[in-house]
């Protein structure tokens, strides 16, 4: 019996190491890419950079009236023209999440100083518990530091945080019934919920307002909470973030982001902007006494600069990101003191004023809305953008035309290096022109009458903009391919007035 | 607990081990705190239900015993009938009522909303509801003695590896297994391995790398071309059978390993040539049940002909709505009910219908018939269901997404028809345990790597559970 189990077990042992070696030599790379696509972000880094940002979407996201579309960690970078600065930002993440990241990056690096975002509302057992979990957690698992078939074999067996949406909306639901520190019949997220709604918000006529009444039952199901530094898992995730710091001999900077406590004040009162306060003190004395430098923006922007109206969000317009990220330059002054350079942010008209040619070789992104940059192709330098059916919008130029000098609107060209997987007849340039009725003027112009292959090769086209459309309110420029085949571009170059 | 799981792999052995390791007398206590275990890794409140319905018909059912003519014992089977069923309802249908009462009354111009629960669908409640349900009308029916001991009656109703997605047994087939002494028997052991390695291969290599390509077209069918929404149909054909029948194997595989035998629950249901011999291999513990608690009762085919089409609709009409609380799951069953009849009334003579062409013929009409049929039982309603279909006829032109399928997953295919096909006259157990040590490890290789290297991603659970 033991010789036979012996040979069971001796011939497992042998089957499991050949397919661990088979695993990681063969297919453990396109694994990583294709259900950890993460990885990009770390391996996109640029290797010397010397001061890391990493953040949820609140580092990116920016208004369509925004100008400058640059992320908050480039605005910060702004102020130290000399220090190489680059991030991580992976929207709907947080401290678990940037763990795994960080634990990723090489151990050679140049890396002096980590910025983590410190989301107060991430804290809150609505985002705990979010819908966006279990793929978020998915998607780190091939990341963790373990073998690679033991990876491969827990994602496959879903040994990871995984629960359904309605497990994970039972487990909010109970969490929303533990007691607030409030002297309120309704001390508990549920029973304030439902307090609200009964009551319902008013509007300026006294009417019930729906609207305002479920942004208010959002404001408190989202910061009605008390952290609890023992047991909270925010807590754990940020403490790691810490100890690997520690271990790597980087300065941490903890970016205790902003929140809208004004509207939070307009709506709900100063029971919850209290407990945001209490909230955020806990985590800036914590974290101070861990040794970590902790750059408090809790109140610093206006309810107005804000994106998102019907739901609360670190969505900052792009005066907003700058307040965060020249505050956030200001708290680096304590690791940087030399480095350290004012800078002053241009306004429209003053970058307007500045120059009518826009380019973007899509090595660096400036101001420009992009979600396609890939290494895959490219023209020049190692970037281009891939534009298709998944993300059928190639980068968008976008500005208020209507502040652009006159002799500048009568036309726009738009040239780049462009390179085609296939012939496509769909894909198009396309310039739109926001009306002050809501309306939009499109023009195009299809890929197809250039007679392009699958090599490199030069497109350009001037859009005349007749005189009626000189009042636009925003203009918009942007190649569009919503196929399958790709379209690859590099070099945009976009000039007014030509 | 979800057997495709870490948890499972841990939880399965020690079973096992303990299992063999305490005096028989006591292993009907293990099995029932396991199989208890086993389900509060899902929900540990919902197990209350298990128990209420075990006390409910254990006691029910003693009494029916104590009672000599049926019609003494009428109002017990009432009584299990009313508060099995009044469970179920609560917990799965209840919703599906309110939302279509809801919808009713607004046609009708009543303001008013009945309110919706947020109870979550405990795992396999019609499983297990089916199964006790069975003891109660076998014990009404004098076909069985009603078991005294509580707790052998709870392990019968709770048994682990059946629990949450069947196979349903009958007490007269599982009870005596739970209660017999079971030496170890290290053939069982390696039958039962074998089984669950096969199942979990199935279910995590096939099903869930399928599953990928048909979430992607049923979430959005109008972006893919004709040829797309007609690949993901018939993938999910096989989705749906690997799936289940990869479950149903982890189940029967992990019962031998404890000496149990389950029913099988499927025979290569794809090579059938009508719609009855389908449902005579498809999911044949539930068929079994409909035929004998609902169909036969009835009647059965031994009635008039216009009160057999009604005994057929209402079979199939109970085995939609047993599926699901949702008007897709009830369109899906009454399609069968009239593909059942037609197919009765147009029987092809015995004389073609032995031809080996015709009968290539008459397995692929069915296998299409039932891949359409799933397109129902796959969507969230009739109407995009009609629309998978629309889109399928119209859907032509470069604008359209095509699936990528990969080269591999359609060689994965293959290989399963290929292997279900060849273990159509014997179960893999079967033709496994006699071959050479080098081919069945070889067998056994390419199940475990691909396991492990392969294994969908997904968050998928069984198919199965919802239900």
């Amino acid at each position: 019996m033991i010789k036979y189990i012996s040979t069971r077990i001796i011939t497992l042992i042998l089957i499991i190491s050949v397919t661990s070696i088979v695993y990681e030599k063969y297919f453990f790379e396109s694994d990583v890419l294709k259900h950890s696509d993460a990885i990009h972000l770390i391996r996109n880094l640029d290797p010397n950079t010397e001061v890391l940002y990493i953040g949820e979407s609140s580092n990116s996201t920016a208004h369509a009236t925004d100008f400058d579309k640059r992320k908050i960690s480039e605005m910060t970078a702004d102020f130290y023209p000399k220090l190489v600065f680059d991030d991580i930002t992976k929207p709907a993440s947080h401290a678990g999440i940037y763990k795994t990241l960080i634990n990723k990056i090489p151990k050679k690096n140049q890396i002096k100083t980590l910025i983590v975002t410190l989301n107060l509302r991430s804290f809150g057992w609505d985002w705990v518990e979010s819908k966006l979990e279990t793929a978020l957690n998915k998607k780190m698992v091939l990341l963790e530091s373990d073998f690679a078939l033991y990876n491969r074999f827990r994602l496959g067996f879903k040994a990871y945080n995984q629960k359904s949406e309605q497990e994970r909306r039972q487990a909010v639901l109970k969490k929303w019934d533990a007691k607030l520190k409030i002297d309120k019949p309704y001390n508990s997220v549920n029973k304030w919920d439902k307090h609200i709604y009964k009551t319902g918000v008013l509007d300026d006529f006294g009417n019930r307002d729906d609207q305002k009444t479920a942004l208010t039952a959002h404001f408190i199901k989202n910061y009605a909470f008390h952290i609890d530094t023992n047991n909270h898992p925010r807590i754990k995730d940020f403490d790691e973030i810490v100890e690997i710091a520690k271990k790597r001999n980087w300065n941490v900077v903890f970016n205790l982001l902003a929140e809208n406590t004004e509207r939070a004040n307009e709506l709900v009162g100063s029971d919850l902007v209290n407990m945001m306060v209490e909230n955020s003190n806990l985590l800036k004395e914590y974290y101070t006494k861990k040794g970590v430098l902790v750059s408090d923006h809790l109140n610093l922007v206006a309810d107005s600069l804000y994106t998102d109206r019907n739901w609360p969000t670190e969505h900052y317009k792009e005066k907003g990101r700058q307040i965060i990220g020249s505050h956030l330059a200001t708290s680096l002054r304590q690791i940087y003191p030399e480095a350290y350079k004012h800078h002053t942010y241009l306004s429209y008209d003053e970058m307007i004023a500045k120059t009518n040619v826009y380019e973007n070789n899509l090595e660096t992104v400036k101001g420009w809305t992009n979600e396609t940059r890939t290494n895959e192709q490219a023209f020049s330098g190692q970037y281009a953008t891939k534009v298709n059916a998944s993300h059928p919008y190639g980068p968008t130029l976008e500005i208020p035309f209507y502040k652009l000098n006159v002799s500048l609107k009568k036309s726009v060209s738009y040239s780049f290096k462009a390179l085609l997987t296939d012939q496509n007849k769909t894909s198009e340039i396309v310039v739109e022109l926001h009306q002050k009725d809501k309306s939009v003027v499109r023009k195009v112009k299809k890929l197809s009458e250039f007679n392009l292959n699958n090599h490199w090769q030069e497109v350009s086209h001037t859009f005349e903009i007749e005189e009626q459309f000189y009042n636009s309110e925003h203009f918009k420029i942007y190649l569009y391919n919503p196929v399958e085949s790709a379209v690859y571009i590099d070099d945009l170059v976009i000039e007014f007035g030509k | 607990m979800l057997f495709n799981s870490i948890e499972f792999l841990i939880f399965l052995p020690t079973i096992l081990i303990l299992y063999f390791a305490i005096p028989s007398k006591y292993r009907w206590v293990l099995l029932l705190l396991g199989s208890y275990a086993f389900y509060m890794f899902w929900k540990v409140e919902y197990l209350a239900l298990i128990v209420f319905s075990t006390v409910l018909d254990f006691f029910l059912g003693k009494k029916m015993g104590d009672l000599s003519t049926k019609k003494e014992r009428k109002p017990y089977l009432i009584i299990s009938l009313v508060l099995n069923l009044g469970v179920l309802f609560t917990f799965k249908y209840y919703n599906f009522f309110a939302d279509s009462s809801s919808v009713i009354l607004d046609w009708m111009n009543v303001n008013k909303t009945i309110p919706l629960s947020d109870l979550l669908l405990p795992v396999g409640i019609s499983f297990y509801t089916f199964q006790t349900l069975s003891y109660s009308i076998d014990v009404y029916n004098n076909k069985i003695k009603p078991e005294t001991h509580l707790g052998h009656f709870a392990l019968f109703v709770s048994f682990f590896p059946q629990l949450v997605a069947g196979p349903i047994e009958r007490f007269s087939s599982l009870s005596p297994q739970l209660k017999a002494i079971h030496k170890f028997n290290l053939e069982h052991i390696k039958n039962g391995f074998r089984l669950i390695l096969y199942g979990l291969f199935i279910k995590m290599v096939i099903a869930d790398n399928l599953s990928v390509y048909v979430d992607d077209v049923y979430a959005d069918s109008k972006l893919f071309s004709s040829g797309s929404i007609v690949t993901s149909m018939f993938f999910y054909s096989f989705q749906i059978y690997a799936d289940f029948y990869g479950y149903s194997l982890i189940a029967i595989g992990t019962a031998k390993c404890l000496g149990i035998s389950l029913m099988d629950n499927f025979r290569t249901p794809y090579l059938s040539k009508t719609i009855s011999e389908f449902w005579q291999r498809w999911h044949i513990s539930l068929s079994t049940w409909f035929k004998d608690y609902l169909y036969f009762p009835m009647g059965g085919s031994r009635v008039k002909k216009t009160k057999w089409m009604f005994n057929i609709f209402i079979v199939f009409l109970a085995s939609g709505i047993w599926h699901g609380a949702n008007w897709t799951f009830i369109f899906w069953g009454l399609l069968y009910a009239l593909l059942y009849i037609s197919e009765t009334k147009l029987a092809l003579p015995n004389a073609i219908k032995t031809n080996k062409f015709v009968q290539i013929i008459l397995i692929l009409k069915t296998f299409i018939f039932v891949s359409i049929f799933w397109v129902f039982f796959r969507s969230q309603s009739i109407s995009e269901a009609f629309d998978f279909f629309k889109y399928m006829a119209i859907n032509t032109g470069e604008t359209f997404k095509t699936l990528d399928v990969d080269i591999f997953i359609w060689g994965l295919l293959l290989f399963f028809i290929g292997v279900d096909h060849f273990l159509s006259r014997e179960r893999f157990d079967v033709f496994i345990q006699n071959k050479p040590f080098v081919f069945r490890w070889m067998i056994y290789t390419v199940f475990i790597s691909g396991i492990l290297i392969f294994a969908g991603v997904e968050d998928y659970q069984f198919i199965y559970f919802q239900f």
